[in-house]
């Protein structure tokens, strides 16, 4: 328990952060039966990612600019991601599929 | 030479973009014979002097991005601009029908092929996301294409499950670089140890590209997209696209970080293909639909490339060696015998008109070539002699001999007469003599495309020596 | 650690949980946006102001927009058409089976990840190190800030393909769309559907903004290359100048023309222009010659401003919309919570 204590910081409280989120937007995703819930969905697991992958290089050497650029590319990877999804799912919608 | 290979798609797609009334369809075949060109060129380099690497940027890696070009990447160049290229003379025929389609086709054709380059020639973990980003949002257009309710479908479930895959693994590539401070496969092979993140790290990619390789039991979205899209994607899907996550978790199991696994985990994967094997073939057989049931015949065949886990890691270099072999053989000649069945029966189905089994009463005489592509390939994909299929399985089943495995020698040698189950059921169908349709003639061109890619099928029996060879420059692989 | 990080994490789990758990899609939308603007304040915790300005631009914002433009063309939809009798029969024994999937995926992950993590704790950290790499090149990279330094050169090849990524978003976007265009006959009005009188007040509003937007995009587009700040954060700030636009009634990019597809493709074209040209001289591919990095920086980024925004807009104004019967149009902004949903949406 010391040790947690210890180790502690504020990166590393975000890395867990992530970490819930990712497991909590995992299960929604699988179990939501809408598909725009499932969007949603998947971009608070990618938030929840990017949160671990920033959180847990940084507590181990603190700032760092490589993960900010990742998460940056991934945060434009999503977005595309999500318009993309929009575009397939309102097609789908207006030939009379369930959303 | 390696960046052309990332150069040329991306002007064509680029080009294909910016001036759809241009004839892109004309200047994509000396587009694509110029890539072939290139990697062939690149192959030749690698045989004469080796695996080579490119810092991108002049920066050498840790800071940089490495592409990195071995005799398992060149074979996979190759094979890819080979298959585009059939695929592709294949596509100017079959898309005429579809005015629309065809002018988003070639662009998305570009990036899925600049996306599999990138990925065969990638040496970077992060960089592979977004390839992988690149290849999934490219093959769900295409997927998407004719935009019936049914494909859009297909493509939105093949859309999410391609994005959890992805999430899973780019967590996995969070955690590694959180352990190890660099992106760098080649580094972080040199470094690897078997604590707990990279096996949690491990764990979590791996499950994502099982996805993404729709792996048994994570297959759900590939049939619909498979058998829903038009024959020369699913060609591509089939032929190229599943093989590429497969590629990275090769990469990752065996050259990233191979102490961190263990012998019990490579049988819980060898276990999933035998699972593929059995349900795949089974889902085949049941299909009424020829394109669905070619779909579940990929999903059966992708269980195949699984064996190489259980008879690679903790056995002995031999078998190892073998395992590695046959897998290799086993891509190709699945590579090319599926895109050549897809083909082949996008063929028989324009001229009939019609999808169903029932349907194909008759196409052995009026549709003759397209059925002969169509059983050229089944050979290979049974595993009979002469056949790419054949060596493949004759290579797993000695190195599952040899590690004295033989449960995996039961599911490598039964699987083969499943497959000649649910092949036969078109077979039997095809020679009855009455025809139910009218048939419509198709373009010669067709029968010739499907008949190239099904006679590479068998042609790799003879020459399997040629990517073996290549393979023994791999890194890390050779023994 | 202070007690504002405890809060602001333990605010982002509880937003996300209400994503989750609200039946409404407008609720969850409207939560999943505080979600993204609680997400920009925690990256400014973890030093990250970059991320922060791009979350709160294109996670919360852009994706807000489409989202809330969607539930808009979701909502109309379903009056077009006779209200749906609700045939979304929820099924048991498949809904059950996803239950205990999830359940078990969510125990293996958690389980999983929180292994590495308390492992983590107990670890050295590793012997590499890109931290002092990036500091040690970044003289050479033409720009001082790291982040731009990371994206526009030690990773450019990244960066190139990721903006091949949001090509073919786009690309699909517009084949998606066209095809209704062109199947559908001459009376359809879709694509050229003017929106419904904006009120005087709004267009005032967008005529005053819109400018503030651009100058605020160019400056974020030039501070990138010395502090936080550059061509994706700046280009959805176009695409959001974009959007106030059309809600102003000032119709951009509606169509699909040639100068459409240009701007779309630009930013990839110049970029690739540069990173084969010093090919000729026989230097690696995205290589940039020697004193020439700043500028070509510059370029590039100014190129792929242009062309994110054009395509996050064109993502924005080419999604598939319904076909609207004239009397139905007229009727749709009176409708109580639905008028603020439409806003988006051509009516």
């Amino acid at each position: 328990m010391t040790l947690w204590l210890e180790a502690f910081n504020t990166d590393f409280w975000y890395a867990i952060v992530g970490a819930v989120l990712l497991v909590l937007a995992l299960g929604a995703f699988i179990t939501s039966r809408q598909l725009i819930k499932k969007l949603l969905a998947f971009n608070i697991m990618g938030s929840g990612v990017f949160l671990i992958m920033v959180g847990l290089a940084q507590y181990q050497h603190g700032p760092d600019s490589v993960p900010q650029a990742l998460v940056l590319t991934g945060i434009v990877v999503a977005v595309a991601a999500t318009a993309l999804a929009l575009v397939l799912i309102r097609k789908f919608v207006l030939k009379g599929g369930q959303p | 030479m390696i960046p052309l290979l990332l150069i040329i798609p991306l002007v064509f797609a680029l080009l294909s973009v910016l001036l759809p009334r241009l004839p892109i369809k004309a200047i994509a075949i000396p587009g694509l014979v110029l890539q072939l060109i290139a990697s062939i060129q690149l192959s030749v380099h690698t045989y004469k002097h080796g695996a080579s690497d490119y810092a991108l940027g002049s920066w050498e890696a840790p800071l940089g991005i490495a592409l990195h070009a071995n005799g398992f990447t060149v074979t996979l160049l190759t094979l890819t601009a080979f298959i585009a290229i059939v695929c592709a003379v294949y596509a100017l025929i079959y898309l005429k029908r579809y005015e629309h389609e065809q002018r988003y086709f070639w662009p998305l054709f570009w990036f899925l092929l600049a996306s599999l380059n990138g990925i065969w020639l990638s040496g970077d973990l992060f960089n592979l996301y977004v390839g992988l980003e690149l290849l999934t949002f490219s093959a769900v257009g295409m997927v998407a294409l004719t935009a019936n309710k049914a494909s859009l479908q297909a493509a939105i479930r093949y859309l999410f499950a391609a994005l959890l895959g992805s999430l899973g693994y780019l967590a996995g590539v969070a955690l590694l670089y959180g352990q190890y401070g660099t992106l760098s496969i080649q580094e972080i092979a040199l470094i690897s140890t078997s604590d707990a993140p990279t096996q949690v790290a491990l764990a979590l990619m791996t499950v994502g590209l099982l996805m993404k390789t729709a792996i048994f039991p994570l297959h759900y979205w590939l049939p619909p997209a498979h058998g829903g899209a038009l024959a020369p994607v699913s060609a591509l899907l089939s032929a190229l696209v599943v093989k590429a996550s497969f590629y990275i978790l090769a990469v990752l199991w065996l050259q990233l970080a191979p102490d961190a696994i263990s012998p019990a985990a490579a049988q819980v994967l060898g276990a999933l293909g035998a699972g593929a094997i059995l349900w795949g073939s089974w889902c085949a057989f049941r299909q009424p639909d020829i394109k669905m049931l070619v779909a579940y015949s990929t999903v059966a065949q992708l269980g195949y490339l699984m064996f190489v886990f259980p008879l690679s890691i903790g056995t002995s270099a031999a078998a190892a060696e073998l395992a590695w072999q046959g897998t290799v053989l086993h891509l190709l000649a699945h590579a090319f015998a599926k895109a050549a069945m897809f083909l082949s029966v996008g063929t028989l189905v324009l001229a009939i008109g019609h999808q169903g089994i029932k349907d194909l009463a008759g196409v052995s005489h009026r549709v003759p070539l397209a059925l002969f592509s169509f059983g050229l390939s089944a050979v290979s994909l049974m595993g009979l002699p002469p056949s790419g299929g054949f060596n493949a399985k004759w290579l797993l089943l000695q190195s599952a001999l040899s590690s004295g495995q033989w449960w995996w020698f039961i599911f490598i040698l039964g699987g083969g007469l499943l497959t000649a189950a649910y092949v036969f059921r078109v077979f039997s169908v095809s020679f009855i003599e009455e025809a139910r349709h009218k048939f419509a003639p198709t373009h010669w061109l067709l029968d010739v495309s499907a008949l190239t890619l099904a006679a590479a099928a068998i042609l790799l029996g003879f020459v399997s020596q040629w990517p073996l060879t290549l393979m023994e420059l791999v890194p890390g692989v050779q023994s | 650690m202070m007690w504002f990080d405890l809060a602001l994490g333990l605010g982002l789990i509880i937003a996300a949980i209400g994503v989750f758990r609200s039946e409404d899609l407008f609720r969850a939308v409207v939560l999943f946006v505080t979600f993204g603007i609680l997400l920009a304040l925690t990256w400014l915790r973890l030093q990250a102001p970059d991320l922060a300005l791009a979350e709160a631009a294109i996670g919360a914002g852009i994706t807000g927009v489409l989202l809330l433009d969607t539930l808009g063309v979701f909502r109309q939809h379903e009056q077009d058409i006779n209200p749906r009798s609700s045939s979304q029969l929820p099924d048991i024994s498949r809904q059950w089976a996803a239950n205990v999937l999830a359940l078990i995926a969510c125990i293996s992950a958690a389980g999983l990840l929180a292994w590495s993590l308390f492992n983590t704790l107990k670890m050295p950290a590793p012997h590499h190190n890109l931290v002092t790499v990036v500091e040690a090149n970044i003289a050479y990279s033409g720009v001082s800030h790291g982040i731009t330094a990371v994206l526009l050169n030690f990773r450019s090849y990244d960066t190139l393909l990721e903006v091949a990524v949001l090509l073919v978003a786009i690309v699909i976007g517009i084949g998606l769309r066209e095809r209704v265009t062109t199947s559908a006959n001459a009376t359809s009005d879709e694509g050229q559907s003017k929106l419904s009188e904006p009120p005087a007040l709004l267009t005032s509003l967008v005529r005053l903004l819109l400018p503030l937007l651009l100058i605020t995009a160019i400056f974020v587009l030039w501070a990138g290359s010395t502090r936080p700040g550059g061509a994706f954060q700046a280009g959805a700030l176009i695409a959001a100048a974009g959007v106030l636009a059309r809600l102003g009634q000032i119709d951009i990019a509606a169509r699909v023309t040639t100068i459409l597809r240009l701007g779309l493709t630009l930013g990839v074209f110049i970029f690739l222009i540069v990173a084969v040209s010093p090919m000729l001289t026989g230097k690696p591919f995205l290589t940039y010659p020697a004193g020439w990095e700043g500028t070509l920086i510059l370029l590039i980024e100014f190129m792929l401003t242009i062309s994110i925004g054009l395509i996050l807009l064109s993502l924005f104004i080419q999604a598939p919309r319904p076909r609207i019967p004239a009397p139905v149009r007229n009727a749709i902004p009176a409708t109580g919570p639905n008028a603020e949903t439409n806003k988006g949406g051509d009516q």
